[in-house]
């Protein structure tokens, strides 16, 4: 009853009501932002807000990031994608297996892409043609994908560096950590340009429309003539996608692919998509507040760190955060909800 | 529609476990065309003839966690190359396809006692699944050395494996050596409460502050065995330190997200890294100079050091202790070309 209330209020008012709440989130988790890197500049008597150290949070959030992009597509369709984090450790390792056999790199990235893209096709293929659970379907392939990865690897990391190619070296290099512009990471200009190319696909196409819809009331949107299996599909194929981007961008940053790359990194991109106000019941959520979700954590990280904060101590401190994103998200549809 | 769809969905999941499959294939067969397995042990017999034959061959399995990693494939060599050079021993190599495969290594065991091998080396699978293993070979007379990883119970003969706490303290040592005495030092551990890593962070952290006075250590990280988690918390270590003179990183993950770090923000020349263990990225490290030395273990000396083991309790001389420190060698930039200290990080 009330999913349908909000549902119904939202496929009315698609501009109106939603827009707003988006906003009113974002600007919410922007605020918490500017205010953690304020507490932060101050305890670290301006350490933090040096223009070095928030360029090195760039660079640290950006795999996070990109691996949330995708993930806030499929969230927004009410499904989720647990397998993400193996995505990214086998389109690393595809891409970096390619370049130690003599692969080109340009050749080699596409093949990790066209990896992830693999990946994401069969997750969803599971989820809409078997409709098997997202959860239960991607936390099965999470071990298939882990699998897959060490596999390559055999078990070990791929290592560039042992090439001992300098111009491959130093190309890889330049994609993982490599700066532009001064001193703008370059994989951080990546996370920027696919954050914009994703953002305008996500509120300015009817392929977007259709995807808040299905992650609405998916009966509803079937009935009104949407495709509910290829869009799932395509936001499924689009978090492979994004998964393995930030696996070949990881791997270049260390010059070498790792086999367990990515372990645990699905959870801290549904973290930041959540805490930038993705539900993770679908219908609503967006690419920039998924970016402001990777900064605050990565803030975290960072300042917590500059403060010489306890690792043990850190980590509750962000599982705290966490809870408190989740929380003021059901708190607040359970809101908007009853003022329907 | 909806069956040919999932027709089409098993034959991509074959498709992609093939492609594994054969990558995997083409690796696993370059290592059996580097390696030569079983021929030592034909040229263990053949010597075994030359000299003079005073008494049997004795036969010996080495049964190690999985056979077809390069670790395995170098304990494997060092302890065949003992036999060779002693004479009158055969090493049989044997193990199950993974680690994972605890009960098929508690087979192996359990059919190498009913087969007539007159010792075993092993390295257990699992710390509890061994234990009854052990004591069935020991009760039919058979000598248990364990190598590399050891089991819940000291029902073996000699454990043979890394000292984690004295490894942690070499590298300690080298990095008070490499900054002069003073300064300021950071940890990047690769997990909180594993045994290795807990032995290795004690190891160092005792060092320091027992014989180093003036070296501070800041902080201690735990990266997860995650390089990129390792660099990032490297770089905010040096950040938040500008003085920072050193930092370690206790194992192969962590060593290279250091050195990585370090290179980012360049200040390679200035901090000073020390590593562990000897990968293909902590070696090319090494060559570069972000890596100023590593703890490499010494999976050589726990085959061959094996063997002996073995024959000296079949002589009647059981080892006064149980258990023995493999040790570790701390390779450096400055040491690295001496050929024998090549052949230990190559190994």
């Amino acid at each position: 009853m009330l999913r349908g209330a909000v549902t119904s209020k939202k496929s009315v008012k698609m501009g109106g009501i939603k827009v707003k709440s988006d906003l009113f989130q974002k600007f919410l988790a922007f605020g918490v932002l500017i205010v953690l890197s304020i507490f932060f500049g101050i305890l670290t008597k301006g350490i933090f807000l040096k223009v070095d150290n928030i360029l090195t949070i760039a660079l640290h959030v950006t795999p996070y990031a990109i691996l949330g992009f995708g993930l806030t597509f499929v969230l927004i369709t009410g499904g989720t994608d647990l397998s993400a984090g193996s995505v990214l450790g086998f389109g690393g390792i595809v891409c970096a297996k390619a370049i130690t056999l003599g692969v080109s790199i340009p050749v080699s990235i596409v093949l990790g892409i066209l990896a992830g893209v693999l990946a994401g096709l069969i997750n969803g293929l599971f989820v809409t043609k078997l409709n098997v659970t997202p959860f239960i379907a991607t936390l099965g392939t999470q071990f298939a994908f882990r699998g897959l990865t060490q596999l390559v690897g055999q078990g070990k990391p791929v290592s560039i560096r042992a090439l001992g190619d300098e111009k491959i070296i130093s190309v890889f290099q330049f994609i993982g950590s490599g700066t532009i512009f001064g001193k703008v990471p370059f994989p951080t200009v990546i996370m920027i340009v696919t954050a914009i190319i994703l953002g305008i696909i996500l509120s300015k196409t009817a392929f977007g429309r259709r995807l808040y819809a299905v992650g609405s009331n998916e009966e509803a949107a079937r009935l009104s003539g949407i495709n509910v299996i290829k869009t799932k599909l395509i936001a499924y194929i689009i978090c492979g996608a994004t998964a393995s981007m930030a696996g070949i961008l990881l791997a270049a940053r260390l010059v070498s692919a790792q086999s367990n790359a990515g372990q645990g990194y699905e959870l801290e991109g549904i973290a930041a998509a959540v805490i930038g106000g993705t539900s993770v019941m679908g219908g609503e959520g967006g690419i920039l507040g998924t970016v402001i979700g990777a900064f605050v954590m990565g803030v975290l990280r960072n300042g917590l760190n500059l403060l010489k904060v306890d690792a043990f101590v850190q980590m509750v401190i962000i599982g705290i955060i966490i809870v408190l994103g989740v929380w003021y998200d059901t708190a607040r549809r359970k809101k908007q909800a009853e003022s329907v | 529609m909806k069956k040919a769809l999932s027709i089409l969905l098993v034959c991509i999941l074959v498709l992609s476990m093939l492609v594994g499959c054969t990558s995997g294939g083409k690796e696993s067969g370059a290592d059996k065309e580097t390696s030569t397995p079983v021929s030592a042990g034909d040229s263990a017999r053949d010597s075994s003839g030359d000299s003079s034959g005073d008494s049997k061959v004795i036969k010996i399995a080495l049964i190690t966690k999985m056979v077809d990693s390069p670790y395995w494939q170098t304990v494997k060599r060092a302890a065949e190359e003992k036999a060779k050079e002693l004479g009158n021993v055969e090493v049989t190599h044997l193990g199950p396809p993974t680690e994972a495969d605890i009960d098929k290594q508690v087979q192996i065991v359990e059919a190498c006692i009913n087969d007539d091998y007159d010792g075993i080396i092993l390295a257990a699978c699992d710390v509890d699944a061994l234990v009854e293993p052990v004591k069935k070979a020991k009760a039919a007379g058979i000598p248990v050395v364990m190598i590399d990883s050891g089991i819940s119970e000291p029902v073996y003969d000699a454990f043979l494996a890394t000292n984690n706490v004295q490894a942690g303290a070499e590298c300690a040592k080298l990095m008070a050596e490499l900054i002069g005495g003073k300064g300021q030092v950071a940890i990047i551990n690769f997990a909180a409460g594993t045994q290795t890593a807990i032995d290795r962070e004690t190891g160092f952290t005792e060092e320091i502050k027992n014989n180093y006075p003036d070296i501070e250590i800041v902080g201690v990280q735990y990266c997860n065995s995650d390089p990129t988690v390792a660099a990032n918390q490297a770089t905010d270590f040096i950040t938040a330190f500008p003085d920072l003179k050193g930092i370690w990183g206790a194992n192969d993950q962590s060593a290279i997200g250091v050195a990585q770090a370090v290179t980012e923000q360049g200040k390679s020349e200035s901090i000073m890294v020390v590593g562990f263990d000897n990968s293909d990225d902590i070696k090319a490290g090494l060559k570069s100079g972000t890596i100023k030395g590593t703890a490499v273990q010494m999976p050589t000396l726990m085959g061959s050091r094996g063997v002996e083991i073995v024959l000296d309790i079949i002589n009647g001389n059981p080892p006064a202790e149980k258990d023995i420190d493999t040790g570790v060698t701390m390779v450096t930039t400055e040491n690295m070309n001496d050929p024998k200290i090549d052949a230990i990080l190559n190994q």
